[in-house]
């Protein structure tokens, strides 16, 4: 039951109905049955992974809190004969034991994570090292839908739930569903629980404005994906399918094509999901700011799969660059008189390990690694030699803020941007730098006119115009959403009945008329529910 | 406040409805001999047909109705869809008796004699489905012949067609015949169409045909339903064909098929000096006779239906009138068409071409003279 698909249009409105007839207080439960419903439906079996995650975190969170209280109550008792040191001792082991029971669960989760998704990976690597193919073997495991979104969201609860941001969810239905909310569960935004939890839970009034919110966000999502990510990802596949056949023109504009067919389809899955939420309600949290005006990579990372972002940057950045090794190694390097570099370099390390973890997670193969390492050093790179840039731009009095600089560092990142996107489209780590390489030395813009090597690729030069104006418009929203910093629809509501109307009728109409849709027509899967 | 917003949500609704059967409509591109013919079927008075043909192209190109009034008297139609396959006889056979009640059904059995994959030709199943109107025949079609997970393209045209923005010309030629016959009362043609042009030499290659258990199946169906139906006349046919066979013998198969279930079958497809074909001179390629061809096989096929059934019946005068208005017109069509052939000029003629003067395919227009060439017409032709 994919996002753009009838079942899932009824499936909606059925749950949209039900949710809105019965009682406040039990519209909840509507929301959970309808979580389950579709992720018995979407998996089937697999749910039982699902339940794990669910069960154990929540036994694991409320652990936690009972150890936490147990505590409290024991200082309490002994407020009065304990000295300062044995209370001390006293939380120490308790924090301990609150830590052991964290650590348990984290291993479990991921090690379920990280056994499906990378161990064939792993195995095949560590044979072949020994010289030995287990190709026979045909160790593959199946990946449940969304199991990253669930774990990482269901994780960062109960380390929240640890750090003591928020006591844990005494009801294990709520957290159930917390964990498998329907519309996020296949490719996020992954949610922190102080941000979403309530807004699930209490039963939200039947209003205009949600539904109507909510469905231009769901058609906005749609144009995105139906009419520029399904038709330009044909291009995409069959030149790195045929790659051997084609020049460095092409593998330059399958990067530029995937940048377009990246964010359309992410975003646009994003929105859809966000759409179905704001009809019931609820709003969840933007995973995308117009990444392609970013003016550096962090920024760009600031924009990009903001929720991602926000969950490493919590749970493994923050911790990393303020643990006890990393502080003392700034320090040592200060003391040396590397000031700048005590500074920055114990940040700078973490980010690197931190877009590591961002790689690995992103595929079991070399070339996310190297994706991965290839963001975390130019942001290593940039903010070591800041210093110096910042004197050359004095020097040469340029001022940082005037449209052109603008432009060159919009233009400057997105190319680094786009280096990082031939590690995703490659076959591997070595592939994606022969296409690089050939993508400068074998470059031929002539070659763009006609696209004579890719006309089999089942696109004709109408389909690439319908590219061309789907990504002017996507530019041109953003544009005017990087200048107001306002929502589209807000802006549009502003405007007349007429012009409302003529809008949303020309996006209903061009999404099915120009759409990459119908019999015989494959649509390819949401980018992100691979994961 | 409510009020108010349900108003817009109910205007919004209709505006919606309104251009997405506009749209959807409007995106059907069909070959236009074939829409042309359905649509023309359409626009006949209820049960004012004596006899119904039903067939491939080989039916629209071989018959021509009005002639047949002309010369025997009695009104008919060929019903037909090009590259018709034989699983989607039964459908047009329904939608036949279930807006007429002809005396006699004819089948032109070309869709009988192919091989098993010829059944499962999406474009001809969408040319006929997608311009006939909703009916219970119409539904049971889709869901007897279309596998389950294309049924949606059925229900919803615009998922099949909606790519034919990248040829604008067909849809703005599909959808001014669509507005000239929906604009107009009953066609003129009655469902004739055909080519001009030369042949200049026979055809040497041969055809295999096909009678497979799959045919068979669907042959007994189409019987099976005849019955239902309460058609009690049914007679079978195989038209004319230039291309000499591989294995005639098929024919006299099919022929031992049907006629084992009871229907008479009538094989003329090389009775070339029966019905006084000329191989070069009454064909414009190898499956279609031309309208020398066609103006033969219809007095022939003419005598053949008034010598074994009783089809004539009396009709009211202004069916008579609009007949003989129909036979009038088509015979200076046919004269044109004639003239054509003799001067070897390449050109196609339907319904349409009472409204649109066909246009010499060999000489090439710009893309701007096409569309002031068809805004000029359909000035003409709907004011």
């Amino acid at each position: 039951m994919s996002l753009i698909s009838g079942q899932f249009l009824i499936f909606v409105c059925v749950a949209l109905l039900v949710y809105y007839i019965v009682p406040k207080k039990q519209r909840w439960i509507v929301l959970l049955v309808a979580s389950y419903a579709y992720y018995l439906i979407i998996c089937n079996k697999y749910i039982v992974y699902m339940l794990v995650t669910t069960v154990t975190t929540y036994l694991g969170a409320r652990g936690m809190d009972a150890l936490l209280a147990h505590g409290k109550g024991i200082l309490a008792q002994h407020k009065t004969e304990w000295s300062r040191e044995d209370k001390k001792l006293f939380k120490k082991k308790n924090l301990a034991k609150r830590r052991a029971v964290m650590l348990v669960v984290l291993l479990l989760n991921f090690g379920i994570l990280g056994f499906l998704k990378y161990f064939d990976f792993a195995f095949t690597s560590i044979a072949s090292l020994f010289g030995w193919t287990p190709g026979a073997l045909e160790f593959s495991f199946v990946l449940p839908l969304g199991i990253s979104f669930y774990t990482f969201q269901s994780m960062g609860y109960l380390i929240d739930v640890y750090g003591e941001k928020f006591p844990a969810e005494k009801n294990p239905a709520k957290f159930a569903l917390f964990v498998s909310f329907f519309p996020q569960i296949i490719q996020g935004p992954i949610a922190f629980y102080d941000q979403l939890a309530a807004q699930l839970y209490e039963g939200h009034e039947l209003r205009w404005n949600n539904i109507k919110n909510g469905l231009l966000l769901i058609l906005w999502g749609v144009f995105k994906k139906v009419l520029i990510a399904d038709r330009a990802v044909k291009a995409i596949d069959f030149i790195i399918a045929n790659q051997q056949d084609l020049t460095g023109t092409y593998y330059a504009f399958a990067a530029i094509l995937y940048a377009l067919q990246l964010y359309a389809d992410f975003s646009g899955g994003i929105d859809i999901v966000r759409g179905v939420g704001q009809m019931f309600g609820i709003t969840m949290a933007e995973n995308f700011k117009r990444p392609y005006f970013s003016r550096s990579l962090t920024e760009y990372w600031h924009r990009w799969h903001m929720t991602l972002g926000n969950w490493v940057r919590n749970y493994v950045f923050y911790p990393l660059s303020i643990s006890k090794q990393f502080l003392t190694a700034g320090k040592w390097l200060k003391q040396k008189g590397w000031k700048h570099l005590g500074k920055v370099l114990p940040t700078a390390i973490a980010s690197l390990i931190t877009f590591l973890i961002i790689g690995i997670w992103h595929g079991a193969n070399s070339k996310y690694i190297a994706f991965g390492l290839w963001n975390g050093l130019v942001i290593l790179i940039a903010e070591l030699i800041r210093p110096g840039t910042i004197k050359i731009g004095d020097a040469l009095h340029i001022n940082r803020e005037s449209w052109w600089f603008k432009g060159i560092t919009i233009v400057w990142t997105f190319i680094l941007v786009l280096v990082g996107y031939y590690f995703d489209i490659a076959h591997s780590f070595k592939n994606a730098m022969f296409m690089m390489w050939n993508s400068i030395v074998d470059f031929h813009a002539r070659e763009l006119v006609h696209l004579e090597l890719i006309k089999d690729c089942g696109l004709v030069r109408k389909d690439y115009l319908v590219l061309i104006l789907g990504a002017l418009i996507i530019f041109v929203c953003s544009l005017i959403q990087e200048r107001s910093n306002e929502q589209m629809r807000d802006i549009l509501a502003r405007r007349s009945i007429v012009l409302r109307w003529a809008v949303i009728f020309i996006g209903i109409f061009m999404i099915l008329i120009f759409g990459y849709y119908g019999p015989g027509v494959d649509p390819a899967e949401f980018v992100y529910m691979q994961f | 406040m409510i009020k108010k917003r349900i108003i817009k949500i109910v205007a919004f609704a209709a505006i919606f409805l309104i251009l997405f059967t506009a749209v959807s409509e409007g995106m059907v591109v069909s070959d236009i001999k074939s829409l042309t013919n359905i649509k023309g079927f359409y626009k006949e008075p209820k049960d004012t047909l004596d006899v119904c043909l039903i067939g491939a192209s080989e039916t629209y190109t071989g018959y021509s109705a009005p002639l047949a009034w002309e010369e025997h008297g009695y009104t008919s139609y060929a019903l037909s869809v090009a590259g018709v396959p034989g699983n989607l006889y039964k459908s047009i056979m329904k939608e036949a008796v279930r807006t007429q009640h002809p005396k006699l059904v004819v089948f032109e059995i070309n869709g009988f004699l192919q091989e098993d994959s010829y059944f499962d030709r999406v474009g001809k199943m969408h040319t006929w489905l997608d311009n006939i109107p909703w009916s219970k025949n119409k539904m049971e079609t889709i869901e007897e012949l279309i596998p389950e997970e294309e049924q949606y393209s059925y229900y919803f045209k615009i998922a099949t067609h909606h790519d034919n923005w990248k040829d604008p010309k067909s849809v703005v030629k599909n959808a001014m015949t669509k507005l000239a016959i929906y604009h107009n009362g009953p066609t003129i043609a009655k469902g004739f169409g055909t080519v001009t042009g030369k042949m200049n030499k026979p055809n040497s290659g041969k055809q295999t045909i096909h009678f497979t258990e799959k045919s068979k199946g669907y042959l007994d169906d189409l019987l099976q339903a005849c019955k239902e139906e309460g058609v009690e006349q049914v007679l079978f046919v195989r038209f004319p064909h230039e291309r000499r066979l591989q294995n005639p013998e098929v024919l006299d198969e099919v022929a031992s098929y049907i006629e084992a279930n009871g229907y008479p079958f009538l094989n003329l497809n090389n009775s070339f000096d029966e019905l006084g074909i000329d191989e070069l001179h009454d064909f414009y390629n190898a499956e279609h006779l031309n309208v020398y061809g066609m103006e033969k096989l219809t007095t022939y096929l003419g005598n053949y239906i008034t010598e074994h059934y009783d089809v004539t019946s009396s009709h009211s005068d202004e069916v008579c009138r609009q007949w003989a208005d129909s036979a009038s017109r088509t015979g200076q069509l046919r004269e044109t068409c004639k003239s054509d052939i003799d001067q070897g000029i390449y050109r196609s003629y339907s319904e349409i071409s009472f409204f649109f003067p066909p246009r010499n395919k060999k000489e090439k227009q710009s893309r701007t003279e096409y569309y002031m060439d068809r805004l000029k017409q359909a000035i003409h032709c709907y004011f």
